[in-house]
């Protein structure tokens, strides 16, 4: 009877033991395939310059990504975070369309048509809003977690640029999350503390390493909250950032300028950020992050598309990036058009 | 006389299309917000020009992060509309002004502040404002109110939860915005030290400890980190020293007549979008960081208040006749308060 109690016992321990030794071995497994995917399948497809591609992946098979490794308990958050990222590049390349209707609608004088895409474009950016915010918070719990520190307090000592990379990705996805969600009339809610912790973080990574958007999202935060500026020099960090990023064929922190002048409602400068995004002498995107530089032509390209909207009624003309409907064009060198018609 | 005639049918011509499509005349809009084009009030702004079309003006928005800039360029006639705190609106009418004035707001019911009908004296007076009658009290001189919606309460931070009494803000040093003279009356008031302070350093001046206390919204909490300036021993005064509003101003020559009263309507209906983002914000202070002071506390608070706003109308600061309306509002909401014995305010 005791014996048949024992053999009871041992028989329930050891299916214990292996449904165990199932669940880490599965585990371990998962790990590794995730490990694989960010070594050896990210870099690839991130030499793939095309955004609208990638961001239908990444909206496409998120569910499947994070569903299926986390099914055999796999920690997927920074392949999470990295495809939300791209995931909100397409609800944002919407919510622009919908500005765009509403911009043309209100010079129309079209009131309800106009209504109507605001309320459109709030919700579409309420979508990305949430993207960017699971991003930011996905690439923050795995990498505390990681390396044991606290975000925008201290600095994590990456072991890869992969880590360092969704580093610097999601933080940028944070500061996205707060723009866009005042401009969706705040129905996320997402902390605005992000803004300044934001701006520590960014300085645990190389500015050089990385086309120097580090310093430039930086400067976006002095431009923007209050009393963040003092003795800093937001518009010469933007420009020695930008030399960064044209350097290594990564024209983020353009954008970054661009969004900053917007902001603060100082339209020479925006002219100033396209112009000189549409005019780098010998200009050769990065062949490694080809996909990160098209994320920077479609942004730009977007917020040119607005201020020419709301000025005109259509978007940028095409090859038209950083010229202006009221300039005058330059008559070639040696030709006085005086001579030329008496 | 073919010419004169192709003149007259041309000049007939234009007369025409000018009528089947009026030209809207357009105004320059000088908008405070503290982050610019990307904040909430410029976003909330964007919506209201599609309105305003209706009302027949074709407004452009500009933004401003010095608050001082936009109200001197409203002044100067650089724009045609003010959008901004009621600290700056209130020198172009002080009625409407004076809804955030100290306390006017703040319901205390069995020796405890009630948020939800504080906000509902605001809310009922800015329907009141925004009402046809109202036109005249909205008037002054060329300037009229197009509208006011809610910013939110302001409450005391205090570096030490020792400070938990009107008697102990004696001695203290409060940071003081130099263009608010309520500030500086209450500072005053209570025998505590101002310190010189703006919108870009009373945040960073609290949490590095050169002040020890600092009258805010909750909006100011996360994007400021005020939390670090209350560390584990401050906390957030429930009791709402004010509610502020930010009212929109117009230059009534520039626009239609009855512009404003439309506009102050539409912003009236806007209360629950401003409440949202108040309540936002006010949910992302932790329940920890909060204190709630004695009922018998409550009273002294309510006193000095309404002391202190009575002595700035004597001096001009608010209007008198608002300070009535708003104190009628009051007991509207809570009858049984000692206050509504007697009938006005002052």
């Amino acid at each position: 009877m005791i014996k048949a109690g024992v053999w009871r016992v041992l028989a329930i321990s050891g299916v214990v033991a292996v449904a165990a030794g199932c669940a880490s071995v599965e585990r371990g497994a998962t790990n590794l395939a995730i490990n694989l995917i960010e070594r050896r399948i990210i870099p690839p497809q991130l030499e793939i310059d095309d955004v609208d591609m990638a961001c239908r992946f990444a909206t496409g098979n998120f569910p499947l990504i994070s569903g299926g490794t986390r099914a055999f308990g796999g920690d997927p958050q920074l392949l999470e975070s990295l495809l939300l990222v791209s995931s909100a590049a397409c609800s944002e390349q919407r919510a622009v369309e919908e500005e765009l209707r509403y911009l043309r609608a209100s010079k129309q004088n079209n009131i309800e048509e106009a209504q109507d895409a605001r309320i459109g474009q709030k919700r579409l950016l309420e979508v990305t809003a949430r993207r960017q915010l699971r991003a930011f918070e996905a690439m923050r719990n795995k990498l505390e977690d990681k390396y044991n520190f606290e975000y925008g307090e201290t600095c994590p000592e990456f072991e890869r640029d992969f880590d360092e990379m969704s580093y610097l990705l999601g933080t940028v996805a944070g500061l996205q999350a707060v723009v866009n969600d005042i401009a969706s009339q705040q129905m996320v809610g997402v902390p605005t503390d992000i803004a300044p912790k934001s701006e520590r973080a960014l300085k645990c990574i190389s500015n050089a390493k990385w086309w120097g958007v580090p310093n430039a999202a930086r400067a976006v935060v002095w431009s923007i909250l209050p009393g963040a500026s003092d003795g800093k020099d937001v518009w010469g960090t933007f420009r020695l950032s930008m030399l960064i990023g044209e350097r290594q064929g990564v024209r983020l922190s353009h954008v970054m300028y661009g969004l900053s002048a917007l902001a603060v409602g100082d339209t020479p400068r925006f002219r100033d950020a396209t112009k000189r995004f549409a005019s780098v002498k010998d200009f050769k995107p990065s062949q490694q992050y080809a996909l990160v530089e098209g994320l920077s032509v479609a942004v730009m390209t977007n917020l040119s598309d607005r201020y020419w909207s709301e000025n005109v009624g259509t978007r940028t003309p095409v090859g038209g990036m950083g010229k202006y409907w009221d300039e005058e064009a330059a008559m070639p060198e040696g030709m006085n058009v005086d001579d030329l018609l008496n | 006389m073919t010419m004169k005639l192709k003149a007259i049918t041309a000049g007939l011509g234009l007369a025409l299309m000018a009528s089947a499509s009026p030209a809207l005349a357009k105004q320059k809009v000088c908008v405070f917000d503290i982050l610019g084009a990307g904040g909430d009030v410029f976003n909330l702004s964007k919506d209201y020009v599609l309105a305003a079309k209706g009302f027949g003006a074709d407004l452009h928005l500009e933004a401003f992060t010095d608050e001082k800039i936009a109200s001197e360029n409203f002044k100067t006639g650089q724009c045609d509309m003010l959008v901004a705190t009621s600290f700056r609106t209130r020198a172009y009418n002080s009625v409407a002004g004076s809804i955030d004035a100290l306390g006017a707001a703040s319901v205390v019911k069995d020796g405890k502040v009630d948020m939800p009908l504080s906000y509902e004296v605001v809310k009922r007076t800015i329907q009141l404002f925004a009402s046809e009658k109202a036109d005249s009290l909205m008037t002054q001189g060329n300037f009229q109110v197009a509208g006011i919606f809610p910013f939110g309460a302001a409450f005391l931070y205090v570096k030490s939860r020792d400070i938990n009494s009107v008697e102990k803000l004696a001695g203290k040093k409060i940071a003081s915005f130099d263009y608010d003279s309520a500030q500086k009356e209450m500072i005053s008031k209570v025998g505590a030290s101002p310190v010189s302070a703006d919108i870009s350093n009373f945040g960073a001046k609290f949490n590095n400890g050169s002040v020890d206390i600092i009258a805010a919204p909750a909006a100011a909490y996360k994007p400021l980190e005020l939390y670090k300036g209350l560390g584990s021993g401050g906390a957030i005064i429930r009791f709402p020293v004010a509610v502020l509003t930010y009212q929109l101003v117009v230059n009534k020559t520039k626009f239609p007549d009855g512009f404003a009263q439309k506009s102050r309507d539409y912003w009236s209906k806007k209360f629950p979008a401003g409440m949202q983002i108040i309540a936002n914000a006010e949910k992302g202070i932790p329940n920890g960081a909060w204190m709630d002071i004695p009922a018998a506390d409550s009273v002294k608070y309510t006193i000095l208040l309404r002391e202190s706003r009575i002595g700035l109308a004597k001096g001009g600061s608010y209007d008198p006749k608002a300070l009535n309306i708003m104190k009628q509002i009051r007991c509207g909401v809570n009858r049984a308060d000692s206050e509504c014995a007697t009938k006005t305010e002052l």
